[in-house]
């Protein structure tokens, strides 16, 4: 009897979260798919006060920053997990395990905050897409080795020790080693990205401006990305200009939800 | 024999290889100690000219007599962690719980995807959903404020519900079977293999809660967006509020370099950064503790 109630009760409540999940996500894409395909929404500047035209800069600011992350972090991040799955061992390896996890734990205002006094004022880059995607990939690099090195260390020691025996060096032995774990490490290179594709507060502080006329020439120039154009249009603009941050955030969350079913289908190959 | 030996060129490619991979390791290293330093140097003035005059409760930074008093935000700070914090362990447990011990395999799947989506939702989406839609609800259903406590409190449950459904689901699912079998033996009714299970794997749902803490404690756009941003402790559900990270994001971008008051917001980065290493540093015991509890 009071099992039931229990179960009932639990289900219930599942079922209510499960609900309310789906109504946010419904809520946000609904009202703001219409004006993706607006004439102009991709491809346009926006104009008179961010009331007509389209987000074209945010959306070629936010492809470029993403970009320069991938190619600063995943080389690093991966190198530096080869590091600790194949060449650390015992006392070390849990000692940078704890490093990367620390880091994964740090605030991402902090690694703005990081990025503005080292980045943006000592190594004087300035306000630019380069600090921003900086800030981005050093927040990234620990999220990305947690994540590759659980993969890594899934590999069987029977791999290692079959290539060692053919005589293979370290390097070699390290390479069939990624080639057994290069699904899962696709999958966490892909949370990685669409992490630092989200993330606003760091870029917030480091790296782009609400308004630009003109695409960036270099990347010592600031930019316009996709989450801030939401907080600014949302914090700062009246009611005309509303329709665009519908429009932003309901692109954002396709974008995610693209992502994430590709990881999803990823995992299923894995254990198929 | 000859082919058998590594050629110059492999030993060559396995050198360089060596040193890249350690000179990775050391970037990521580096970087939390430059984390450190920088974030150390840049809030020492602020350190040395405010001593716990830091904790009082005004903040006014830049008026003529500024002072820079952190006690009303850091007091808010733990209030919205607490409370959304305690939320979302709660709940987070019982839909684990139900996915555990009564959902079929499908349902489970299913439930674990929808969820999971909920993970990539970058946070400035859900403000602007707090902002748009919760906030005129709010206003609707009588709040003198649509953006106030209970606004923030939701949206950061749901920023950090994915996770901590997903860390109690893992922690519930690495309980031994032997464990259950044997509370099963015993006589023990479905809800008592449930209670058993539960004091198990309570290292991990206690790991998932301080986890989740943390995410909230840091959360910068939720806030900035959803919490109104007056500096009062809220008195009650439908009271604007102010947390820590709310002054950052708000008065990082026009800050003065350098000045007193710069230095004081990175104090309180400072601040955050000290609340992370201690959570860290508090849930790997936690996970040493409950390790040796269960060989025990």
């Amino acid at each position: 009897m009071v099992e039931a109630i229990i179960r009932n009760l639990f289900r219930f409540i599942t079922y209510l979260i499960v609900a309310m999940v789906l109504f946010v996500l419904g809520y946000i894409v609904a009202p703001g798919f219409r004006y993706i395909f607006q004439q102009g929404f991709l491809t346009e500047f926006p104009r008179s006060g961010m009331t007509e035209g389209g987000i074209f800069p945010a959306l070629v600011g936010s492809a470029f920053m993403v970009l320069l992350v991938f190619a600063i972090s995943v080389p690093l991040a991966i190198l530096a997990s080869i590091f600790l799955s194949e060449y650390l061992k015992g006392r070390l390896s849990a000692i940078f395990q704890s490093i990367c996890s620390t880091m994964t734990a740090i605030p991402s205002i902090v690694y703005g905050l990081f990025g503005l006094v080292f980045y943006c004022v000592q190594l004087g880059m300035g306000t630019s897409l380069l600090t921003a995607s900086l800030s981005l990939s050093t927040m990234t690099i620990p999220f990305i080795v947690t994540s590759t090195t659980e993969f890594l260390k899934a590999v069987p020691v029977d791999i290692r020790e079959a290539a060692m025996s053919l005589g293979a060096s370290k390097f070699q032995v390290s390479i069939m080693v990624i080639r057994g774990a290069w699904k899962g490490m696709l999958t966490a290179v892909l949370l990685g990205m669409g992490k630092s594709f989200g993330e606003t507060a760091p870029i917030l502080i480091t790296g782009t401006v609400f308004y630009a006329t003109q695409l960036p020439r270099s990347i010592h120039d600031p930019v316009m990305a996709l989450p801030t154009t939401i907080y600014a249009i949302v914090v700062n603009l009246g009611e005309r200009s509303q329709w665009m941050a519908q429009g932003t955030a309901s692109l954002m969350v396709i974008f995610v939800v693209i992502i994430y079913s590709a990881i999803q289908i990823l995992r299923g190959v894995r254990k198929g | 024999m000859k082919r058998n030996r590594p050629s110059l060129g492999a030993d060559f490619s396995n050198h360089v290889f060596r040193i890249l991979v350690f000179i990775s390791a050391a970037t990521v290293v580096l970087s939390l100690v430059g984390i450190i330093f920088f974030i150390v140097r840049e809030s020492l003035p602020a350190m040395q000219n405010l001593g716990f005059s830091l904790f009082e409760s005004d903040w006014y930074p830049t008026h003529w007599d500024a002072s820079y008093g952190i006690g009303i935000m850091l007091v808010n700070t733990i209030l919205i962690a607490a409370f959304a914090g305690g939320l979302v362990w709660i709940v987070g447990m019982v839909i684990a719980l139900y996915l555990k011990e009564y959902a079929r395999p499908k349902e489970r799947e299913g439930i674990i995807r929808i969820i999971e989506y909920l993970t990539g939702i970058p946070s400035v989406v859900f403000g602007f959903f707090g902002i748009v839609i919760m906030a005129q609800w709010l206003l609707n259903a009588g709040a003198w404020t649509g953006l106030n406590f209970l606004n923030a409190s939701i949206m950061l449950f749901l920023l950090t519900l994915p996770i901590m459904v997903s860390l109690t689901y893992q922690s519930l699912e690495s309980v031994p079977v032997e464990i259950r079998e044997g509370a099963i033996a015993m006589g023990s009714k479905p809800l008592g293999v449930m209670a058993m299970s539960i004091r198990v794997a309570f290292p991990g749902i206690l790991n998932a809660a301080i986890i989740s803490f943390n995410r909230i404690v840091g959360e910068t756009m939720i806030v900035l967006m959803v919490s109104g941003g007056s500096n009062l402790v809220p008195q009650s559900f439908f009271d604007p509020f102010r947390p820590l990270t709310v002054a950052l994001g708000s008065e990082m971008g026009e800050v003065e370099l350098r000045s007193l008051h710069y230095s004081t917001l990175f104090l309180i980065g400072f601040v955050l950064l000290v609340f992370s290493f201690g959570l860290t540093q508090l849930s790997a015991e936690i996970a040493k503790r409950g390790e040796r509890w269960l060989k025990r």
